[in-house]
């Protein structure tokens, strides 16, 4: 089949699917008159798969919802875990975080004219995200602003989901960080199941409220180290999501059993932040912390089973994906031992992430009978 | 035209006019520029010295490593008593440098104050070690803890409580690096500058040139050195005539500082010359105190006029005419605060000398 | 083309052909001095006067400089008056000076002034140059005004160091950080693409 025979029919194809479908009409409309304005965005809707493509036609069960909103349920167990903890501010902050991106993506949709896609679920994951990587005392105005950047500029500048180089949470924590430095590091030692921790903080009633360093920082400025069992249950400083280590692993294990996340990243990442900094410990214990507190405090649980596993903002092939978790394992253990501030999940996600076009491309499996530059040239 | 030459004989005229606009336009902005920078300076200086206070610019050089270091502390005396030291102080901060300008009692052992003269740190954060808005009565609650902090055996800093010691003082939340930072550069370069300062001996100023003491007294004599209350003065003798006193003054004059040695009858009836050792003042005008190349006869002639000056009364001086009188000189046109500096600082410490030779 | 008129040739350097928003020239002081609005002010005042000054000078010698060193030629005068805002703005405002630090001396390799000597007064009469480079001048200043009001209201809650602000309002302090400059000039310049897009349509 020729090209000019082909236009016409997806053309054809693609307007009567869309008539099909229970969008408002003047989606619909303004879809049909443009079928080749962006196939991008019905690519990734499993109700409009009209695409004409060569064989094989194999058809997934996997969609963008599908894979978005299981994620979501995944990171539940570590949301349920911080509005335990951190009492009905961490659930505020949960709701106003998710909400605002909500309401963000549907301007964009609408500003950029690119069709709804609130309720593919992902700008309901990133807000629930962002939220997670929050402290407690945050106040509500920044998350809200937090949760527009990361959809404006962390993903709907790029062009929408799928074309973002960074993963926008990581992206509008990183705006927020540098906004608000002060709040953004202020924290709270949660209250254990006392829903009361917000309204004491809103009546002020409480001026108890302990406020108190994350682990890393009582490492990093004090040199005071934390015992295991509370890394790995949560009941210690840190932002909302990034407690309980245990949270968090009951979630990333069953996307990494559903195949929605790349086992070799949390393995690679986790696996070289162990390595290394067991080694510098071995070396000097009295200096360096031990390996078992480096993987268990601040956000690398969180980091390395949702953040770094974002199937937009990671490499494709095996080989790429190993690099891409050992060189986010190495900067963070860099950034926390001898860098400035104490935890450096976000910026070595974020750094790795810009490699990850490059390790892309540099790490194409060569396909069968492919010939190789130089043996061409001679 | 040759083309060659066309292209040599534009470019030299543009650069040669160009050359001519800023040099001029140098010479214009230049005072302004530098009396700028040493207002900035001099401001820092009595900022952290206690008030009413003189203040004089020493200079120590260290050899450390075959490297000669400079160091400038600026003596704060009330009357004859050294009341502190300032000195710059500079280190890096958490993202930046930071410069300090640092005040301490003369036996070292406690802080005066501390100013901040440059930094840029993280706007919001690091930038509290200078202004904080959080805190609305006192914006510089930070640096303020550092008056009368004692600095043995070192200062520290504690978190989020009040400090409890007279050496420690607290860090800003959020802000630890910067803060740590300050009072890391404070603990080793003040003990640096009480190194230097002690190593050549806290009172002692630069000795003079005795060429410079011989030029301004009568030939062929025998100097003896005289020092008291902190003030030193050359005797000059032939046999056993006292012939003349000759002694180092110093102050401020447009844009530096100008040391000057001057010479003296014994009976203190007579000025037998004046000899400036050191200024650096807008070159090609307060510079002429010391060479005036428009006089070709006598470049030197303004401190010359201060030989066999009659000291009965104060010196003074007139503009842009001739002096009437044998205890007046001529000051120089347009660089009359150089030449009132001069005029000054010779009727003051002549008094001096002569009041603590009468003593 | 059609020869533009002498009011074209002042007004389209405010809008249609921008410096920064539609040339994308002279972004390096553009990001880096827009800390706040009078920083932004006195840059694009400081690069207006050079650029007016080199423009007039340019095009006054456009026929006497050699084709060979013309940019050598072009360089040592706007140097010669970049020098001479820079000694001015020391003298006479040490504190903007100061703030403006490195970048006034820039002024110099700023491409915008270069562009305009090589693309236009070498070119044209002095009075079409002097047009040309006011109004690209002011439609620099002007760009840079903006933007800078925006970081400084955003990133210190200040416009020209007036409180502007409600009180509770916290400063977003990555406006006065450099991707606070990205950020806002992506903005800008997204802001003037889409009212061109409109305009056209």
């Amino acid at each position: 089949m020729t090209e000019k025979n082909q236009i016409p029919e997806e053309k054809k194809e693609g307007t009567a699917a869309e008539a099909v479908t229970e969008n408002t009409p003047a989606a619909a409309e303004s879809e049909a008159a443009k079928p080749k304005k962006d196939p991008r965005n019905r690519l990734f809707r499993s109700d409009r798969m009209t695409i004409v493509a060569p064989a094989p036609h194999a058809k997934g069960r996997n969609s963008v919802p599908r894979i978005m909103y299981t994620v979501i349920a995944a990171l539940l167990p570590a949301a349920v875990m911080s509005i335990l903890l951190f009492g009905t501010k961490a659930m505020v902050t949960l709701m106003v975080a998710v909400f605002a991106a909500m309401v963000a993506e549907f301007a964009c949709n609408k500003i950029m004219k690119t069709g709804i896609t609130v309720d593919d679920g992902s700008a309901i994951l990133t807000g629930l995200l962002l939220a997670l990587t929050l402290p407690p005392t945050f106040p509500i105005a920044g998350t809200a602003l937090g949760a527009v950047v990361v959809i404006v500029f962390g993903k709907q500048v790029f062009g929408g989901l799928g074309a973002n180089i960074f993963n926008p949470a990581l992206l509008g924590r990183a705006f927020l960080q540098a906004s608000f430095p002060v709040k953004i590091t202020t924290w709270t030692l949660p209250a254990l199941g006392g829903s009361n921790a917000y309204y004491d903080l809103v009546t002020s009633k409480a001026v108890d409220t302990v406020t108190g360093a994350t682990p890393l920082g009582l490492m990093k400025f004090e040199g005071i180290g934390t015992h295991l069992k509370p890394l790995l249950f949560g009941n210690i400083g840190g932002c909302l999501g990034e407690t309980s280590a245990i949270a968090i692993l009951i979630g990333g294990l069953v996307l990494v059993i559903l195949k929605y996340a790349d086992w070799r990243i949390p393995l690679s990442y986790i696996g070289t932040v162990f390595l290394f900094s067991g080694a510098l410990w071995l070396i000097d214990p009295a200096a360096y912390p031990d390996p078992l507190f480096m993987i268990l405090s601040g956000g690398l649980m969180l980091g390395a089973f949702f953040m770094a596993t974002d199937m937009v903002t990671s490499p494709v092939t095996p080989a790429g994906t190993w690099i891409y978790g050992i060189g986010m394992g190495v900067i963070l253990v860099v950034i926390r031992i001898w860098g400035g501030l104490p935890e450096g999940v976000m910026y070595s996600i974020l750094f790795m992430n810009g490699l990850v076009p490059l390790l892309n491309r540099w790490t194409r499996p060569k396909y069968f009978g492919e010939i190789q530059e130089e043996k061409k040239k001679s | 035209m040759n083309n060659t030459a066309k292209i040599i004989i534009v470019l030299t005229l543009i650069t040669l006019i160009s050359g001519a606009v800023l040099a001029v336009l140098d010479s214009y902005t230049k005072p302004r520029i530098d009396a700028y920078k040493n207002k900035v300076k001099n401001e820092a200086i009595y900022e952290v010295l206690p008030q009413n206070v003189n203040v004089t610019t020493m200079k120590k050089t260290v050899c450390t490593n075959d490297e000669n270091v400079e160091y400038e502390f600026y003596e704060a005396k009330k009357g004859n008593q050294v009341v502190g030291y300032a000195f710059q102080v500079a280190g890096g901060g958490f993202q930046s440098e930071l410069v300090m300008m640092v005040s301490v009692t003369p036996d070292f052992s406690e802080i005066i104050k501390v100013k901040i003269l440059a930094q840029v740190e993280t706007p919001g954060l690091g930038t509290k070690i200078e202004d904080d808005p959080s805190n609305k009565p006192n914006p510089a609650w930070f640096i303020d803890q550092f008056k009368g902090l004692k600095i043995n055996p070192e200062i520290s800093y504690v978190k989020n409580v009040k400090p409890s010691k007279n050496t420690e003082i607290q860090a800003i939340t959020g802000a630890t690096i910067s803060s740590a930072a300050i009072v890391r550069i404070l603990n080793t370069e003040i003990k640096k500058a009480k190194a230097v300062l002690l190593s050549n001996g806290v009172a002692e100023k630069n000795e003079p040139d005795k060429e410079d003491i011989l030029a301004v007294l009568p030939k062929n004599v025998e100097i003896q050195k005289i020092e008291e209350n902190d003030l030193v003065i050359y005797q000059a003798s032939k046999g056993n005539d006292i012939l003349a006193y000759a002694f180092p003054a110093s102050c401020e004059g447009y844009q530096s500082e100008i040391s000057l040695m001057i010479g003296v009858k014994a009976d203190f009836s007579e000025i037998l010359g004046v000899k400036v050792i050191s200024q650096s003042e807008t070159p090609g005008w307060g510079t002429k105190i010391v060479n005036d190349p428009a006089n070709e006869n006598n470049p030197c002639w303004f401190v010359d006029q201060f030989k066999g000056v009659k000291i009965n009364s104060d010196i003074s001086f007139v503009v842009n005419k001739k002096p009437e009188n044998k205890s007046g000189v001529q000051a120089i046109t347009g660089a009359t605060v150089s030449s009132a500096a001069v005029v000054d600082i010779v009727n003051t410490s002549i008094k001096e000398a002569q009041a603590l030779l009468n003593k | 083309m059609k020869e533009k008129t002498a009011i074209q040739e002042f007004v389209k350097g405010l809008w249609d052909e921008n410096p920064v928003l539609v040339s994308l020239l002279g972004l390096c002081p553009t990001l880096a001095v827009t800390v706040s609005a009078i920083n932004g002010l006195a840059m694009g005042l400081a690069a207006t006067f050079v650029l007016v000054c080199s423009a007039f000078l340019v095009s006054l010698l456009r026929k006497a400089i050699p084709n060979q060193v013309r940019i050598a030629a072009y360089i040592v005068i706007i140097a010669t008056f970049v020098t001479i805002a820079d000694r001015f703005l020391a003298a006479f405002t040490p504190d903007i000076s100061k703030a403006l630090g490195p970048f006034i001396p820039l002024i110099i390799v700023n491409c915008i002034i270069l562009g305009r000597m090589e693309a236009f007064a070498s070119k044209n009469g002095i009075g079409r140059s002097l047009l040309d480079a006011l109004g690209m001048g002011l439609g620099f200043t002007m760009t840079l005004l903006v933007l800078s009001s925006i970081r400084e209201i955003l990133g210190s809650g200040t416009w020209f160091g007036m409180d502007v602000m409600w009180g509770s309002f916290s400063p977003w302090s990555v406006m006065i950080l450099p991707p606070g400059a990205f950020l806002a000039l992506g903005c800008l310049i997204a802001g003037a693409n889409w009212i061109n897009n409109r305009r056209k349509a």
